[in-house]
């Protein structure tokens, strides 16, 4: 459709808002009525639960469980010098050589970088590349520390914000999340009480819940692990 | 861009006839049918969830212009622009000016039921835009140059065989067997358009009001990419996707997985809420929503009717009704298929159309037990079919005619007095217990033929329900004993 053509059909559309007023409109004539807050009491849902939490210890068994049961491998480990050997022992399973890592004070801590780099691989950091670049392309593994995990579900929450890109989670076939067992919440409905998810989505432009590796079983309904994202996900949680 | 389907009974036979796509239904069904089913046994709290995610639909739909209001006010707060489409025409406008504005040759697209239903692929392909679709379903499903078949599962009726033929041809790649080998195929391909695409475009699986976050549901990680690579997202959604508070999410996140593939939760959930903020290294640097009415807004008018927009699009109508089992999506003409296509159709594409459609149930209330949000389908179908009579719409392809009109006046009027209904039953019970064989009348004729074609009908009782009941009464009245 060139310029004309639009022209010709009479409705050549303001970018700026479309047809919004009449949209409105139609609605208000449909019957939707002004919400007065008054007048109509919000419909009930479920709140939050900052109530107590489950024991610590069964939260961090029920993860491993749950984790496993979504095609994920999950850990716990003493010391972060443990998690060190883990991190460097799963690359080398998996023949690691580039690895792509976000920024954490617990990769410092652990110095990781140097552990890495005396096996012979190569680590960028997020912050140094534009992580869908070429060159991050060559890396085998993404290394990123995890906001929260729910244990009810297995799940990894990730906010990006500088130095932790929503692509180290996702580019490479390996995933790699650490994160100390504090950061551990029972279910969704807890982690809405821990996080402030206003403040949250004002801050950070993506919030992602990862439950498993990626998969699809889009031919013949046979599930195939690992389809655009990591087929393997591997969680160390720290004590 | 109106192509004249073949009739839906022609349709539907086709499908009868494919034994291939018979066997991978009722596979499918199964599978996903059973993955619900259990979900649902280790979640006691269903039905409450079902409840409240009704009511809240119900709410925000009686509010809908403030909601609307709000989310547009949330996304502009976090830098995002939103856009308002009164059709598909208008939509589809949009996107590819965007794209035209920035020169963009390639856009990246993760699945989106709002873009089937606006033929966004056709529109952007005329305008120059190529638009590559990144589930691997919809990839499939676009190389053949085919619809999908299933919401979740758009590529269920291809074989193996076929996806590979497909790739050969159309990618080049090598003669692969195994699906893991087809599948890299698909991720090698689209891993390069993820790099290069300018514009990544999504639906929306919910748009929460309070903050202006979208969410999007996935297994895949294509979505992902689609939102995360492109230096600019173009989100599309259907007005009726709104919810009012985050904590709404608690309910339908608890939902839409059961209810879809029975997975707690998909691989992927993702709340974005603009576009990048300062020091983020991915994520877009611009950020569009168009809200799209394209009829919504008329199907809101009717308070029945409002309730067909409860839908969160989840497939579990499809894979437990007995209709869907045997024809599959494409017998259904159009993008929305299953009980909640036969209810969608009519009214976004008119009874001359789609009238057909409200017929494709056998009301046995199968959809109702499993939708999620609790939408009374088989009363929104039988409201069709009224309709459908009542504007001399279709009926399996031909006009109500005026025989029919009158045997069912007549009808009415014969059941309206005790007397007169007494009478003709017994004429009736009469005439079939002379026509019975055994147990079953095999074959009726003239007017009443249509009865027996295709099976036996139960013979009349000897006596009738009312006569027996009175005796029964009788006897247990007049004492315990016997």
């Amino acid at each position: 459709m060139g310029e004309a053509e639009e022209a010709k059909g009479g409705r050549a559309i303001e970018l700026k808002r479309g047809e919004r007023e009449e949209i409105l409109e139609a609605i208000t004539k449909a019957g939707a009525v002004r919400l007065d807050p008054l007048l109509v009491p919000a419909p009930e849902t479920i709140e939050p639960n900052s109530g107590e939490r489950a024991a610590p210890a069964g939260m961090i068994e029920r993860f491993v469980v749950e984790a496993s049961k979504v095609g994920a491998s999950a850990e716990r480990v003493a010391s972060l010098e443990q998690a060190r050997n883990r991190i460097v022992e799963v690359a080398r399973e998996n023949h690691v050589r580039v690895v792509l890592r976000s920024e954490s004070p617990l990769f410092d801590e652990m110095l990781v970088d140097a552990s890495l780099a005396a096996q012979g691989m190569e680590v960028f950091m997020a912050t140094e590349l534009d992580p869908f670049a070429e060159r991050a392309q060559s890396a085998g593994l993404g290394l990123t520390d995890a906001d929260f995990a729910l244990a009810d579900t297995g799940t990894l929450v990730i906010l990006s914000r500088p130095g932790h890109p929503r692509a180290v989670s996702l580019l490479p076939p390996v995933h790699i999340a650490v994160l100390p067992v504090g950061r551990l919440v029972a279910d969704l409905a807890h982690l809405f009480a821990v996080l402030d998810l206003k403040q949250a989505t004002a801050d950070s432009s993506g919030i992602t819940f990862i439950t498993g590796p990626s998969r699809t079983a889009d031919i013949e309904q046979t599930l195939v692990i690992g389809a655009h994202g990591p087929a393997r996900v591997h969680i160390i949680l720290i004590d | 861009m109106a192509e004249t389907l073949p009739l839906f009974e022609e349709r539907a036979r086709k499908a009868l006839e494919n034994a291939r796509l018979q066997k991978s239904l009722t596979q499918m069904a199964r599978r996903f049918a059973g993955a619900r089913l259990q979900a649902m046994a280790q979640f006691p709290d269903w039905e409450r969830y079902r409840q409240l995610a009704h009511d809240i639909k119900k709410h925000t739909l009686d509010h809908l212009g403030d909601y609307l209001e709000e989310l547009e006010r949330r996304v502009t707060d976090r830098g995002g622009r939103v856009l308002w489409a009164k059709d598909a025409r208008a939509a589809c406008d949009f996107v590819l000016r965007i794209a035209r504005e920035r020169r963009i040759k390639t856009a990246v697209k993760s699945k989106s039921m709002t873009a089937e239903e606006i033929a966004l692929n056709e529109a952007l392909e005329k305008g120059g835009v190529e638009a590559v679709e990144t589930d691997l379903g919809e990839f499939i499903v676009q190389l053949a140059g085919e619809r999908p078949s299933h919401i979740i599962a758009p590529a269920v009726h291809k074989s193996r065989e076929e996806v590979a033929e497909l790739f050969v041809r159309k990618l080049r790649s090598e003669h692969y067997n195994e699906i893991e080998q087809l599948a890299g195929v698909a991720r090698k391909t689209l891993r390069q358009k993820f790099l290069q695409a300018g514009m990544g475009i999504s639906g929306v699986n919910f748009a929460v009001a309070e903050t202006g976050t979208i969410v999007i549901f996935e297994n895949e990680g294509n979505a992902r990419f689609c939102t995360a690579a492109p230096r600019l997202h173009v989100a599309l959604m259907g007005i009726e996707k709104v919810i009012p508070r985050m904590n709404d999410l608690l309910v339908f996140l608890a939902l839409l997985g059961r209810a879809a593939t029975g997975q707690k939760l998909p691989s992927y959930v993702s709340f974005l809420t603009g576009p990048r903020r300062p020091g983020e290294k991915d994520g877009p640097e611009e950020f569009f929503l168009i809200l799209l009415d394209n009829g919504r807004s008329r199907i809101l008018r009717d308070p029945l009717r409002r309730e067909s927009l409860y839908c969160i699009r989840c497939g579990a109508c499809l894979n437990v009704c007995p209709v869907y089992q045997k024809i599959g999506g494409h017998a259904y003409g159009w993008v929305y298929s299953g009980p909640i296509g036969a209810v969608l159709s009519p009214q976004y594409q008119g009874m001359r159309e789609a009238g057909e459609l409200p017929y494709a149930s056998s009301l046995c209330g199968a959809c109702e037990d499993a939708c999620p949000v609790k939408i009374p389908l088989p009363r929104l179908l039988l409201d069709l079919r009224r309709e459908a009579i009542e504007t001399g719409g279709q009926k399996e392809g031909k006009p109500v005619d005026a025989a029919e009109r009158r045997a069912m006046r007549w009808w009415l009027r014969v059941n309206r007095s005790a007397r007169s209904y007494r009478f003709f039953t017994a004429i009736a019970r009469r005439v079939g217990r002379w026509k019975a064989t055994g147990e079953y009348i095999s074959s009726l004729s003239g007017a009443l033929a249509g009865w027996t074609k295709e099976r036996d009908f139960p013979a009349p009782a000897a006596s009738p329900f009312r006569q027996r009941w009175a005796k029964l009464k009788k006897q247990k009245e007049a004492g315990p004993s016997s």
